[in-house]
């Protein structure tokens, strides 16, 4: 799809870093298996549960700084 | 890809007003029209295309946004099963799409599978929609044309409009992404960060209070049992305790038991381990302590002692009592021998007055006879000679003298029994005296003498030694419990100093306890106090880094997302200006406003301009100018769609000359056959005029196919012209 191959450019464009590159192609790939479900929703669910996985990550290394107030 | 896909042939039994007997219409040709009135089948036969290819996805008022979907029967009620078969002509050969289900709402029992042109079957539905290029809502708004197309064109809320023209422009795709990326809520995410660190910092600042009102305590308790500030060392700590573990080895050694097994801890961080070892060590020493034995020994033996020279205090007292009664009556009566003589005098006495006694009665009775024969006597006064020896007797006078010798006699016999009498009596007295003094002598002295020497013997075995011949055994007794006091004494310091001693060790184990709490806690707080240089803060710091770094990532996608959408959509709505423009002047000829126009930077607004005016299209317009207006957007936009691309290439329009006039229908129809001859065509009309017009205007090979009376039992009837 040409819309999509355009979005990929400009993405690679936007980047400061091949880093950031990658994580921004990684990213706009996830949303993309979510268009099987053809609604935003099912792109949304792609994108959030992997912020939600670094949001639990979060909490778990605040728990674990809650362990250390706890030895 | 199959390339173009048009519709071929259907075939249809058991579905909503179709009848148990299968009915198979020819769809093939650039043009089918169905052409009846109402309630004729022809929506019956259009849904049936929709539900072979896109099944549960167009059931129900929800999935489609039709309202009159809802509760929408699948199944005929005098059949088993709806089933459809779909055949489709693409480039390369046939698809052939089978669904059939069973239950009112098509729910039970469901099967469906479509064979492609290569001959393979397959079951996955996205597998058809992708070889289509239409998902289920792409083919309600671009491919398939109803009421509903035209009133979320025109009418309805933006948010239709606009997925409802996205689907027509062929960006819907562009949309779902571009509304997922800016439906992620960031500031939500940057707040539950911030709450995360705030509710940490609330955390650390709390457990500072907390730890330290605990430090103050353990000082206090330590300085009440007497620390002062410099003590508060590991060194300190460790003496405490050291001090403790030779305390306990000390008292062990008193009590005569084996020291408990104490190693004094080097660091705070194991008091608690040895404390409980140490309590437990205290309490063990505690039942067994030193003094307890003996203590018991002395007391028993002074109550031994105390009890035995009670006993023998009684002896002596009843030996003295028997003593002085022997000495009374001794002194009284004599010694048993003298009382043995005085008994045989008396008894002797007793003898001599009986035999007086019975002198003198025999004396009395010859005097009485006398007596007796003298009173006989005529005359007493004549001397006569006595009878006994013959000597010449004067009879009254010797009468006299006879009387007068007997009441002496009777006086005299008087006398010795009186003195008989008392003998008697004396005896007896004196036969009991002489019986109690033996069973003194014999029986009850020596018996008490003896419970003496018993009493003795006991207090010489409590002693454990022999009283000397003189010796008072109450002194060697006295004497004795004055050392048994003086031991009990001594015991109760020891078992003071002993307890003392336990006391002492719990002190101290106190004080190491006070001192590792505040040492512990003192460590608490370092440590608090350095937690944000922990590597754990420093994980945390990663961890909200990747988040943000990962939101910093959404929003760069949602803005690229936007632009491109933007940009595309522009671009399709630009293309599509000049014939949405042409086709709605065609449709009407209004003066004042002779073009419409779409403008895809405010939400896809429709607007008609004319005159160098531009107004909103739904503000003025009439029912029959917005059908227009919208069937000029759907041909445009879904024309040009089914033309230009791989995939379904047919549109099929129901009903679309509703509120039209006669004219506006001949210039429809005029319309549908310049702009869609790229694309296979299904019309479907209860407007005889419309499908006139349709025969003089479209110049295409047409199908025309008449729905008559629809049967509840036969279904629809459908003849070809």
């Amino acid at each position: 799809m040409d819309e999509l191959e355009e979005i990929e450019m400009r993405l690679k464009a936007a980047a400061s870093d091949s880093s950031e590159e990658q994580r921004l192609s990684e990213l706009f790939q996830k949303a993309r298996e979510g268009l099987s479900s053809q609604t935003s929703a099912g792109v949304k669910g792609e994108v959030e549960e992997s912020l939600g996985k670094l949001m639990d990550a979060l909490g778990e290394k605040a728990e674990a700084i809650q362990g250390i107030f706890r030895e | 890809m199959a390339g173009s896909i048009r519709l071929k042939q259907l075939t249809v039994s058991g579905f909503r007003g179709f009848g148990s007997a299968k009915e198979t219409i020819d769809l093939s040709g650039p043009m089918v029209i169905f052409s009846g009135g109402n309630r004729s089948g022809k929506s019956s036969t259009l849904n049936a295309i929709e539900w072979a290819l896109y099944g549960d996805e167009i059931v129900g008022a929800g999935k489609v946004n039709i309202e009159e979907r809802k509760g929408w029967l699948v199944k005929n009620m005098g059949c088993d099963r709806a089933s459809v078969e779909l055949v489709l002509e693409s480039g390369d050969g046939d698809i052939v799409v089978r669904r059939s289900a069973a239950g009112p709402t098509g729910k039970k029992a469901q099967s469906f599978y479509y064979v492609d042109e290569n001959g393979e079957k397959h079951d996955e539905e996205e597998g058809l929609w992708s070889l289509l290029g239409l998902g289920p809502k792409d083919f309600m708004s671009s491919a398939y044309l109803h009421q509903e197309v035209i009133r979320d064109l025109l009418v309805t809320q933006p948010s239709v409009r606009k997925a409802a023209l996205d689907r027509l422009l062929g960006v819907s795709d562009l949309r779902n992404l571009f509304e997922a990326f800016k439906g992620i809520k960031v500031k939500s995410y940057e707040t539950g960060v911030d709450e995360v660190y705030a509710k940490l910092e609330n955390d650390i600042s709390l457990r500072a209070s907390a730890y330290k009102e605990q430090l103050e305590d353990a000082r206090e308790e330590g300085s009440r049992l007497g620390l002062e500030k410099e003590d508060y060392t590991v060194k300190t700590f460790s003496a405490k305790c050291s001090a403790v573990v030779e305390k306990l080895a000390s008292l062990a050694k008193k009590a005569k038991v084996e020291p408990a097994k104490l190693a004094a801890p080097g660091k705070p961080d194991g008091f608690h381990e040895f404390a409980d070892q140490a309590n437990e060590a205290i309490d063990r020493l505690r039942v067994e302590n030193p003094g307890a034995e003996s203590q018991r020994g002395l007391d028993t033996e002074r109550r031994g002692l105390d009890a035995a020279l009670s006993r023998l205090a009684g002896a002596t007292e009843t030996v003295k009592e028997f003593k002085e009664e022997k000495r009374r009556i001794e002194k009284e009566h004599g010694t048993a021998e003298d009382i043995g003589s005085t008994l045989v005098e008396l008894e002797k006495n007793i003898a001599d007055a009986s035999a007086q006694l019975a002198l003198v009665s025999d004396r009395m009775n010859v005097v009485n006879e006398t007596i007796d024969y003298l009173r006989g006597l005529a005359d007493r006064e004549a001397s006569t000679g006595c009878p006994a020896c013959g000597q010449e007797i004067a009879p009254e006078k010797l009468l006299e003298s006879l009387t007068a010798f007997k009441e002496k006699s009777a006086e005299q016999t008087r006398e010795l029994e009186a003195a008989k009498s008392a003998a008697r009596k004396e005896l007896k007295q004196l036969e009991a005296t002489a019986g109690r003094l033996a069973e003194i002598l014999d029986e009850e002295l020596p018996a008490a003498k003896s419970a003496q020497t018993e009493c003795r013997k006991s207090l010489e075995d409590a002693l454990g030694r022999k009283f000397d011949k003189d010796e008072d055994p109450n002194l060697v007794v006295e004497r004795r419990i004055s050392e048994i006091e003086k031991a009990i004494e001594k015991n109760r310091k020891l078992l003071e100093d002993y307890t003392e001693g336990l006391s002492e060790a719990s002190r101290l184990l106190d004080a190491g306890e006070s001192i590792a709490v505040a040492l512990i806690i003192e460590k608490k707080i370092k440590k608090l106090n350095s937690v944000k240089k922990s590597e754990e803060w420093a994980a945390l710091d990663e961890a909200r880094d990747n988040l943000f770094e990962e939101l910093g990532d959404v929003e760069k996608v949602k803005d690229v997302l936007e632009e491109v959408l933007g940009e595309v959509s522009r671009k399709k709505v630009n293309a599509a200006r000049g014939q949405i423009a042409s086709i709605y002047g065609r449709l009407v000829e209004r003066p004042d406003f002779d073009e419409i126009e779409i403008d895809p930077d405010k939400n896809y607004e429709v607007y008609a301009s004319g005159g160098g005016k531009r107004e909103k299209l739904v503000s003025f317009f009439n029912q029959g100018d917005m059908n227009c207006a919208a069937l000029a957007i759907f041909l445009a936009l879904g024309t040009g769609r089914a033309e230009n691309e791989d995939g379904a290439s047919f549109l099929m329009m129901d009903d679309p000359s509703q509120s039209l006039d006669r004219v506006q229908k001949a210039r429809l129809a005029s319309v549908i056959d310049e702009v869609t001859g790229g694309a296979q065509l299904l019309l479907s009309t209860m407007d005889e005029e419309l499908l006139e017009s349709a025969r003089k205007a479209i110049s295409r090979e047409k199908r025309i196919f008449k729905f008559g009376a629809w049967d509840p039992r036969t279904g629809p009837s459908i003849t070809e012209e």
